[in-house]
């Protein structure tokens, strides 16, 4: 990587202290950051005993990541159709996220925030969904917010090869996520 | 016996002597800042534009109705060690502690207090992740991770504020102007250290992402490049086409698989980088226009620019910018190399 000469070890006692210090550090940061995506189930009792001692210091520096990118494997996705009703009787309906929504990482937001819903703990299921729909009750003015979960699966190569389109009918599957009073 | 008992202790006490002096090599040797100045300019950019977009939608993220409300995001990483320093800032002040923020990511990425400012980037790049669970993706774990190997070495040290005002200050005092160039800084054991995390860092990301992978029946039978072409939630460029090329379909899967699993090893080879490096830039690139995830593919783009060999961008940076000060400035950067100019230099 580089034509410079190595430096010498340093010679007073405490840089000599800082010096082995920042390589102590150097061993124990690389092997948390393998430990980190190596703990990613399935993994083993040692490997997660390691992760147990290195994830609070992974956690301050959000280091803690599995890097599973499309991994295991490209899924379906998930998308929320909403329904406000209003104190009028009116109701205005909607699904997130929106293809139209521009900056593309603002729609990848909110892309994330329904793809997000099948890894929040079970605990704090129902406080997510309600936290949705409480934004969408303020964001709407609405008295009332029915959620629904969309699942978009995907047609197979032979299914386009067939002429079904990306979006067809069939390829959405709807699951009542509950009706939420709105809280002001 | 004891001829034997000697040499393995021969060897073993070589095998450690080799290990440190090549370790010491391998993380401290002094190299030119000036690519990691450029990382910096680089990934500065990337935050400071995924900060403007949390501002673009403040109040739906960050306000008291926000999607994930705070008291949720609090309990949803629970006892954890996520420090935001959202927890802590009342609705009414939002847009000022977003409008400091943005500030202080400006003045780190043109290099201005940079010691100060890279701390605070990170912080404030940390500080909005944990604060918006569920909202996260790749961009955000790269933008953290560059932000924080920027704040431990020196990335103000070249092309930057703090390098202007230094040179000035330098001139001012009467110090030789080549020795002052502002686009040949001196060697610096930091920047190497902060290259090298980086560069040891996408290894382990690679690795861990091809890894994950083989987890995945798609990745084996060949239509995982299909299941990501015809999801259209991601969608940006249509290449159902691929439907009545099947084997090209399989043949993406693999080559991605392979090329992430092999990156850790094949872009330490001075021969095999340049095409390991182009590896990443075509799957990079189709990343950005076939799904439109261009961030994270223009963020990963700046971590294989850690690869790069310092020197040589130093002597193009240092060429193009200040000619009157290259040739003194840069060749002592150069002359000790072992290797021809034309192979890239890595030990």
């Amino acid at each position: 990587m580089t034509a410079h000469a190595a430096p010498k070890p340093p010679r007073s006692w405490w840089r000599r202290l800082g010096f082995a210090l920042v390589n102590v550090w150097l061993v124990v940061h690389l092997a948390a950051i393998v430990i980190a995506p190596a703990s990613v189930s399935p993994s083993s009792p040692l490997i997660r005993s390691a992760w147990d001692q290195v994830h609070p210091y992974l956690q301050t520096l959000y280091l803690n990541h599995g890097y599973n990118f499309f991994a295991p494997q490209p899924g379906e996705s998930t998308l929320v159709g909403w329904e406000v009703t209003r104190d009028d009787g009116s109701t205005e309906s909607g699904r997130f996220p929106d293809r139209s929504m521009f900056p593309r990482l603002l729609y990848h937001r909110h892309f994330m925030l329904t793809e997000s819903l099948g890894f929040v703990p079970p605990p704090l299921k129902l406080k997510w969904h309600e936290s949705y729909a409480q934004h969408l009750c303020h964001t709407h003015d609405g008295q009332q917010v029915r959620l629904e979960r969309i699942t978009h699966l995907l047609p197979s190569m032979q299914m386009v090869r067939a002429g079904v389109p990306l979006d067809a009918p069939d390829s959405y599957v709807i699951e009542p996520m509950g009706t939420y009073q709105c809280r002001d | 016996m004891s001829r034997l008992i000697a040499a393995i202790l021969n060897y073993l006490v070589r095998l450690v002597r080799t290990t440190a002096d090549c370790w010491q090599q391998f993380w401290f040797t002094p190299v030119s800042p000036t690519l990691l100045g450029i990382i910096r300019l680089c990934a500065g950019s990337m935050l400071v534009y995924t900060h403007a977009v949390w501002g673009t939608a403040l109040e739906d993220f960050f306000g008291p109705h926000a999607w994930v409300t705070r008291d949720l995001a609090r309990a949803y990483h629970g006892e954890d060690d996520a420090f935001s320093f959202w927890w802590w800032v009342a609705p009414e002040s939002a847009a000022t502690a977003h409008a400091v923020c943005m500030v202080l990511l400006v003045m780190f990425t043109v290099g201005f207090a940079t010691r100060l400012t890279s701390i605070a980037a990170f912080a404030i790049t940390v500080s909005y992740i944990y604060r918006v669970p569920g909202a996260l993706f790749g961009l955000d774990k790269i933008n953290a991770m560059l932000a924080l190997y920027l704040a431990i070495g020196p990335s103000g040290a070249a092309l930057s504020v703090d390098r202007w005002i230094r040179t000035r200050l330098a001139r001012r005092r009467g110090a030789d102007r080549a020795a002052t160039g502002f686009w040949t800084p001196p060697p610096s054991a930091g920047a190497n250290l902060s290259l090298r995390l980086i560069q040891v860092h996408m290894c382990v990301i690679y690795f861990f992402a091809g890894l994950t992978k083989l987890q995945g029946p798609a990745w084996w039978d060949g239509q995982a490049l299909w299941m990501a072409f015809a999801n259209q939630e991601y969608q940006t460029l249509d290449m159902t086409w691929i439907a009545w090329y099947p084997h090209l379909a399989n043949l993406f899967t693999h080559v991605s698989v392979a090329w992430e699993l092999s990156f850790c090893v094949l872009v330490w080879r001075p021969l095999l980088r340049p095409l390991v490096l182009l590896g990443a830039v075509v799957l990079h690139a189709g990343i950005g226009v076939c799904l439109g995830m261009w961030t994270f593919a223009l963020i990963m783009l700046v971590g294989c620019m850690s690869f790069l060999p310092p020197d040589a961008v130093a002597r193009i940076v240092a060429g193009r910018g200040d000619r009157s000060t290259a040739d003194s400035a840069a060749s002592p950067l150069l002359s000790p190399s072992p290797v021809t100019p034309s192979e890239p230099v890595l030990r």
